[in-house]
């Protein structure tokens, strides 16, 4: 066993040295790693435990079938999973806010999550800099004076249409 | 000198005070035109390691104003021979990685310009997506060019 269990990590080891991955392609490096499809899933399933959704939704399965768009392997960005587990939680409450033409929708509680955005790996992580300035732009700036129709368009070019 | 005494000058010498309007005017048509138009993004990285294996970038991009996606790239992985090899890029969805709607996989063999993406909303949110096509151990993985959106 102790044989098997030593192969194993030899193994990998030399799997990780021959697997030198990738940097992103902004304008800035972080770094030469990778998440596996299992971790970004394990990733995203730890973040999501961080954030309430809105009322009415639910997190997904996590989307990293480990395949890319024509079918070849593929494996994902660091921190993927923390930027897509809170973009979907952002999602879900500015639907709900873009969207809320009920009473029974607490505006001012959706607001006040919408505009906790800038906590999230989401805007920290993923949005780079032009984007982030276009997304405080065009989308949370108007929302915090009352203009949700950047959101509505964020939410409707970006977000799922429910969340169940 | 502030803002007033820039618009005092502006008005007291008409041919040059024309001028000055102008590129006023332009400067004030450019800036709101750029706040929803798409411009360049420098962009460079390496492809996943010696295999074809796809990259998926952790970066969210945003379209801004509607239209199309394309990219360019002065440097791709290479070959043993020192050649350039095809990169494979994308563009996907953020919630789903799956390719946004009116995209399709790019294989770019030079550094003449690609559409990634056609018809595209503003403020659409994608990610990039990337691979090199051929397999080559101990080979350079970098690539650098240029995204517009």
């Amino acid at each position: 066993m102790t044989v098997v269990m030593t192969k194993g990590k030899a193994i990998l080891a030399v799997t990780a040295a021959l697997l030198v991955a990738c940097g992103t392609e902004g304008a800035e490096q972080v770094g030469r790693d990778y998440l596996t499809a299992a971790e970004a899933t394990t990733q995203y399933r730890a973040e999501a435990k961080k954030w309430a959704l809105a009322p009415g939704w639910t997190w997904p399965t996590p989307p990293y079938p480990g395949v890319g768009p024509d079918g070849s392997p593929a494996v994902y960005g660091l921190d993927i999973g923390r930027v897509d587990a809170t973009l979907y939680w952002f999602c879900s409450w500015g639907r709900l806010l873009s969207g809320a033409t009920s009473s029974t929708v607490d505006t001012n509680s959706a607001l006040r999550n919408v505009l906790r955005v800038d906590e999230t790996a989401f805007y920290r992580v993923g949005l780079l800099t032009p984007d982030r300035d276009a997304f405080d732009r065009d989308v949370t700036t108007p929302a915090r004076a009352g203009d949700l129709s950047g959101l509505a368009t964020f939410v409707d070019d970006t977000c799922p249409a429910t969340g169940t | 000198m502030g803002p007033s005494s820039t618009k005092a000058k502006r008005w007291s010498v008409p041919l040059s005070g024309l001028g000055v309007i102008g590129v006023i005017m332009t400067m004030t048509l450019f800036g709101a035109a750029s706040a929803q138009a798409a411009s360049d993004h420098t962009i460079s990285g390496s492809t996943f390691s010696s295999s074809e294996a796809w990259y998926y970038s952790t970066n969210v991009r945003t379209k801004e104003g509607a239209g199309n996606i394309t990219a360019r790239f002065s440097e791709r992985p290479k070959l043993g021979n020192g050649n350039s090899d095809l990169l494979k890029f994308a563009v996907v969805e953020v919630n789903s990685n799956v390719l946004i709607p009116g995209a399709s996989i790019q294989y770019f063999d030079s550094s003449t310009s690609r559409t990634l993406a056609t018809n595209v909303p503003n403020a659409k949110t994608f990610r990039n997506a990337y691979a090199r096509y051929t397999t080559c151990n101990n080979c350079n993985h970098n690539f650098a060019g240029v995204e517009r959106y």
